[in-house]
């Protein structure tokens, strides 16, 4: 369990986030959607430890994560930014490996190698390895860090679930590469993994979420199961555009359409 | 063939076969300028020699002729600077790869964050204002201090230029290269002040150490510059996976686990040691910590586990054969390395960058 506890933080005076309390659940996909400026990636950035609360507390696996060594962290917990830029011709293959610096001394270079293909593998990434990553178009790049985050908390000795958190994975992405990228997320979940995903299409966060948090302002406006917050009442008031809600055609979820 | 077998050989071409072999070549490499440079000048001393020469240094009985003469003057003259040479270019280059993995730019250079600058303005002050105020101090106890000088000189500029970076225990490495830049633009102003305040003999000093040179090393001055020139080297060498994982990005390093404010502030430590070192002792050798990273990342490619030991041997080899040619190729005069380094490294940097910007436009 990652859980947010009571989280306070402001910049300059500034409120950014105001009272929030979320919890990431091994096996499911939370989505955090929100209007821009709402405090999302303030939250993800909470979240993953980079970025200490003014006040509240967050929990991993029932330890405080301020009090986890980094490398132990990193062994539990991967962060796949929008974009990540790599200033010098890194291989495919070398960028990917980097994901189990934590993990130096645990596993032999043999397994590293091994779980590296995995990862790749599973993102379609498997082709690119001997290309330079500066190279790729942002489709791929995004694909290569993406097992190069599920390399990172794979194959570690078990000491509970292990949590991806994704920070607008999809932004500047082709559709195809949109839900690749969260079909593979979504499989992670199916694996165990606790998946926290920050989205700015909501009907992404129908397609894929199994808990959806909307974040306006700074606060919670509504959590909980997807069909029960996304809801054009809902939507309407945190994201203020005039929505209709319907079911998704192929799919049992929610398909939102703006009208406006 | 199948793609899993071409995958698994170009694996195996880029990760295992190939900076082995530019190991062993750089190793072969090194070998050989230590030969060349402890053999060529107005006494020639064969490999063979030198090799018995050492071979008897150490103690092993004698299996071959060599002259006296040759013997005292690879011991007493030779040696020392050769290994100079090494340790110093091991060093600048070294150093070189790490800053530019701190500032995730293949531009930067330690220089830029004051070392070499503020080592000068110190010597200069010595060397100068020295000539004027300490009239009473013996010239010989001015030299002696003069290294010491610059080395502290280099730790305090750089230490001015890291806490002008640093906010509440984060240090912006951007702001860091800014205010190493402005720092070294007002050195530059009073360096060029001492210039003009200077007399012929203290203008003649202060020249010969902004150009570098290898010449008038001794061993006690090595013995005491050793430590500090190779320690803070090969301590960097350790600290390869750490900037890897800052080349992606600072945050993302975190969440790789790396301690980052503190790979920050051990590597800007380290290379002001080394390169602090190196400066007090040779003066200002350009080029060397620029380039060698450069053409070793060439060789073996980016990851700095293998980049980093590859051009600490190939600056050390580098910067012993262009001290052989700074003795040799104007005798009986010596030519500052400095502007040997700079003459070939200048074009060679440009010629690069035309290089790697064709590549990029395709």
């Amino acid at each position: 369990m990652l859980a947010a506890q009571a989280i306070h933080f402001a910049r300059r005076g500034t409120p950014i986030l105001s009272d929030v309390t979320v919890t990431v659940t091994p096996g499911k996909v939370t989505a955090l959607i929100g209007p821009n400026g709402a405090g999302k990636s303030t939250l993800l950035h909470i979240l993953s430890g980079a970025l200490p609360p003014d006040r509240g507390s967050v929990h991993l696996h029932g330890s405080q994560l301020a009090d986890l060594p980094r490398m132990a962290l990193a062994r539990l917990r991967a962060v796949l930014p929008q974009t990540t830029s790599v200033s010098f011709p890194f291989t495919v293959l070398q960028v990917v490996l980097m994901g189990r610096s934590a993990h130096a001394g645990l596993t032999t270079r043999t397994e590293d190698r091994a779980i590296a293909q995995d990862a790749m593998r599973m993102t379609g990434a498997e082709a690119l390895a001997d290309r330079a990553f500066t190279s790729l178009s942002g489709g791929e790049q995004q694909r290569v860090q993406l097992a190069r985050v599920i390399a990172q908390i794979s194959g570690a000795p078990s000491s509970g679930a292990r949590f991806l958190l994704l920070d607008e994975p999809t932004n500047h992405l082709d559709l195809s590469h949109q839900l690749k990228i969260l079909g593979v997320a979504r499989s992670l979940a199916r694996g165990g993994a606790g998946v926290f995903a920050v989205l700015h299409d909501p009907n992404l966060a129908a397609m894929f979420a199994d808990q959806v948090i909307i974040l306006s302002k700074g606060r919670i406006v509504a959590q909980g199961r997807t069909d029960d917050v996304l809801r054009a009442d809902i939507i309407e008031a945190a994201l203020g555009v005039r929505v209709i809600v319907q079911r998704h055609p192929a799919f049992d979820v929610p398909h939102i359409v703006p009208v406006a | 063939m199948s793609r899993a077998v071409l995958s698994g050989r170009a694996v195996l071409r880029t990760h295992l076969t190939r900076p082995r072999i530019v190991m062993l070549m750089l190793g072969l490499l090194l070998i050989v300028s230590v030969l060349l440079s402890a053999g060529i000048g107005a006494v020639p001393i064969p490999p063979r020699a030198i090799l018995l020469v050492l071979g008897r240094a150490l103690g092993l009985p004698a299996l071959g002729d060599h002259t006296p003469l040759q013997a005292t003057v690879l011991i007493s003259i030779r040696l020392p600077r050769v290994l100079l040479g090494l340790m110093v270019g091991a060093s600048l280059s070294a150093a070189g790869a790490a800053t530019q993995g701190l500032f995730r730019n293949p531009l930067a250079d330690p220089g830029l964050i004051g070392i070499s600058s503020g080592a000068a303005l110190a010597a200069g002050l010595l060397i100068v204002l020295g000539d004027r105020l300490l009239t009473h101090m013996p010239l010989e106890y001015r030299a002696a201090m003069l290294p010491f000088a610059a080395f502290l000189g280099g730790l305090v500029t750089t230490g001015i230029v890291y806490h002008l970076a640093s906010r509440q225990g984060r240090t912006h490495v951007t702001t860091m290269l800014l205010a190493g830049v402005a720092l070294n633009a007002g050195i530059g102003a009073t360096l060029g002040l001492l210039i003009f305040l200077s007399n012929d003999q203290s203008l003649r000093d202060l020249n010969f150490w902004l150009l570098g040179s290898l010449s008038g090393v001794t061993w006690p001055n090595l013995i005491v510059a050793a430590p500090l020139l190779t320690i803070p080297a090969l301590l960097l060498l350790k600290l390869a996976s750490p900037l890897n994982g800052l080349l992606l990005g600072e945050t993302e390093a975190f969440h790789l686990g790396f301690a980052v404010e503190r790979t920050k502030r051990t590597v800007t430590v380290l290379t002001a040691l080394t390169v602090g070192a190196a400066v007090a002792l040779t003066g200002i050798i350009g080029f060397v910590s620029l380039v060698v990273p450069h053409i070793a990342r060439q060789l073996v490619g980016p990851d700095h586990r293998v980049m980093m030991p590859a051009a600490l041997l190939l600056g050390a080899s580098l910067l012993t054969l262009a001290d052989l040619l700074a003795r040799t190729l104007a005798l009986p005069q010596e030519i500052p390395i400095g502007i040997l380094t700079s003459a070939v490294g200048a074009p060679f940097f440009l010629v690069q960058l035309l290089r790697h910007r064709a590549a990029a436009e395709g």
